[in-house]
């Protein structure tokens, strides 16, 4: 895209917002104990949000996030705030508990379900694209407010209010609504009779092909696009080093293609790669909640990755620091 | 495999009515205990822990040997209850044993995310994130075998080893390597000592006087 078609977007784009962010209603979601489970299933090991929402036992900075485990004591609870100088932007972890003053405890049900899904604020501000509301907007209503109900249940912690914010024109995009899509409503529930549907409803859950199919430059692929899945994008976090993210199609060269079922899945359920090496961030910071999902869901998703279309795009080892590889066992 | 070394243990056996006494001892130098690097989490964990996978008491018991008494026809076991706990980044107990069909309650007691995964054998039979403190998860002991229990949220050295078992005539030896099992059916003459450290049970002759037994031991992780 060239910069007149950029400047004719943006300007195309302030004038339309609005049609991002549909009215809350007053809906209640009741607790009732299968909404509870499923709500805890659904944040503690597919969404696994306690990867990003949750404190860390080592501090409230980027370094603390990818380097400490998940805290107990700030469950759900955010406060981890940084500046990305690189991206231009500042990040920052909202807390999903109910405290009222840093928390959800003022929010209605349905602006949480409308941030969950569209990305909207409880002000209508368009929220940063970190959270994968673009994957959430596929979700069941009945799962939106089982996550709803679940959060809802979970201790409040007081924590630090702050929100993500990035500069530039790519901000002034993103403030625009260049990530988001139109509300979601009467989603039905995902059928689970057709396995490999049913997998791509766990992908988009699990939000993998927002790391998996982006493109170099951190711009999301879509379904049609050839290298869907393909991985590509290079992750370079603090004091980590370079990790490409890997292709899941089945190519048999660069992907997943000379792997069974039952390799990939237990990959997943140990987080140790297929060559036998540890996986590190970004999927170490959420693989110890995917791994604890079903054996339905994991064959499921398996399956719709192996019914994708193979497609050979060879994925660079990775560079990891010292001090990483030392973590991971390789030195 | 590696072989660290061989080592013979010492069955002191009391028939006490229908109980079964004794102890499993370390012939030879008592390993100095050692610990191991922690590599993640250590606001929490500390700096290193206790290499608890062989522990030997300062008598030269050995800790941790589950010790079962072999029945052909073991009456059908009445059900029991297993707590493991997530403490300062080490699965307690280490080692434990109920009958099957018991029900195993595991918690986290730790500031820090832990997820507990038991395999046994190469199925999954459960696998739960700990994502709260004092969060408590309760699953059954469906299948006889060993559970092997790990957590997979960066602690690689967590380790826990559940024996589900036909029956209820077994015992986990204590930090001096006693035992004691009560009520054993009449019939019963011999044991099973099982150790994370041996490559295959042992089996025991049960009564008379105390009992030496070579016990080679190899270095299973």
């Amino acid at each position: 895209m060239n910069a007149k078609k950029l400047v004719a977007a943006a300007l195309l784009l302030a004038a339309c917002t609005g049609k991002y962010i549909r009215p809350t209603t007053d809906e209640k979601v009741e607790a009732t104990a299968e909404r509870l489970a499923r709500g805890e299933y659904l944040v503690n090991s597919v969404g696994a949000c306690g990867g990003c929402h949750s404190g860390r036992e080592g501090g409230d900075n980027l370094h603390a996030f990818i380097n400490s485990g998940e805290s107990t004591e700030k469950y759900l609870a955010g406060g981890i705030g940084d500046t990305v100088p690189e991206m231009g932007a500042t990040l920052f972890m909202p807390n999903l508990t109910s405290d009222e003053e840093t928390g959800l405890g003022t929010w209605t049900d349905d602006e949480i379900m409308r941030a969950i899904r569209d990305g909207i604020g409880k002000d209508g501000r368009l929220l940063f694209p970190m959270m994968p509301f673009n994957s959430y907007q596929h979700m069941s209503d009945e799962d939106v407010r089982s996550i709803v109900a679940y959060l809802r249940s979970i201790p409040k912690v007081k924590t630090k209010s702050g929100k993500s914010e990035m500069g530039g024109f790519v901000g002034f995009l993103l403030r625009r609504g260049v990530a988001h899509h139109l509300p979601a409503t009467n989603v039905p529930p995902p059928d689970k009779s057709n396995q490999v549907k049913y997998g791509e409803y766990v992908m988009r859950l699990g939000h993998c092909w927002e790391c998996h199919a982006a493109t170099s430059d951190g711009m999301p692929r879509q379904e049609d696009d050839p290298l869907w899945m393909a991985g590509g994008r290079v992750e370079e976090l603090p004091g980590l080093g370079k990790v490409p993210i890997r292709n899941l199609t089945p190519d048999k060269e660069t992907g997943l293609g000379n792997y069974t079922a039952e390799q990939i899945k237990q990959a997943m359920r140990t987080g140790t790669r297929l060559d036998g090496k540890k996986m590190a961030p970004p999927m170490s910071l959420y693989i110890s909640h995917w791994s604890t999902m079903t054996d339905e869901d994991l064959d499921a998703l398996v399956s719709y990755l192996q019914s994708l279309k193979p497609a050979k795009n060879a994925i660079p080892e990775r560079e990891l620091s010292e001090e990483w590889k030392k973590k991971l066992g390789e030195t | 495999m590696i072989r660290l070394w061989a080592l013979t243990s010492l069955f002191a056996l009391e028939a006490l009515a229908a109980e079964v006494r004794g102890v499993v001892v370390l012939k030879g130098d008592r390993p100095a205990p050692s610990t191991l690097a922690v590599t993640k989490d250590v606001h929490a964990c500390g700096e290193t822990i206790p290499d608890d996978s062989l522990i030997v008491g300062e008598q030269g018991g050995v800790a941790n040997a589950v010790v079962v008494v072999r029945l052909s026809k073991p009456p059908p076991p009445k059900p029991g209850l297993v707590a493991i706990d997530q403490l300062k980044c080490r699965f307690l107990p280490r080692v434990a044993a109920v009958p099957v069909g018991s029900t195993i309650e595991l918690w986290n007691s730790d500031a820090v995310l832990h997820n507990a995964r038991a395999m046994q054998g190469t199925a999954t039979v459960f696998n739960y994130p700990f994502p709260l403190k004092n969060l408590k998860r309760k699953t059954t002991a469906k299948k006889e075998g060993v559970l092997d229990v790990r957590c997979d949220a960066g602690h690689t050295w967590m380790r826990s080893l559940i024996h589900v078992l036909p029956h209820a005539y077994f015992a986990v030896t204590d930090q001096e390597g006693r035992f004691a099992i009560a009520d054993v059916p009449e019939g019963a003459s011999e044991l099973e000592v099982r150790h994370e450290k041996l490559d295959q049970p042992l089996i025991v002759p049960m009564g008379g006087e105390p009992l030496k037994v070579a016990l080679p031991l190899g270095a299973k992780r």
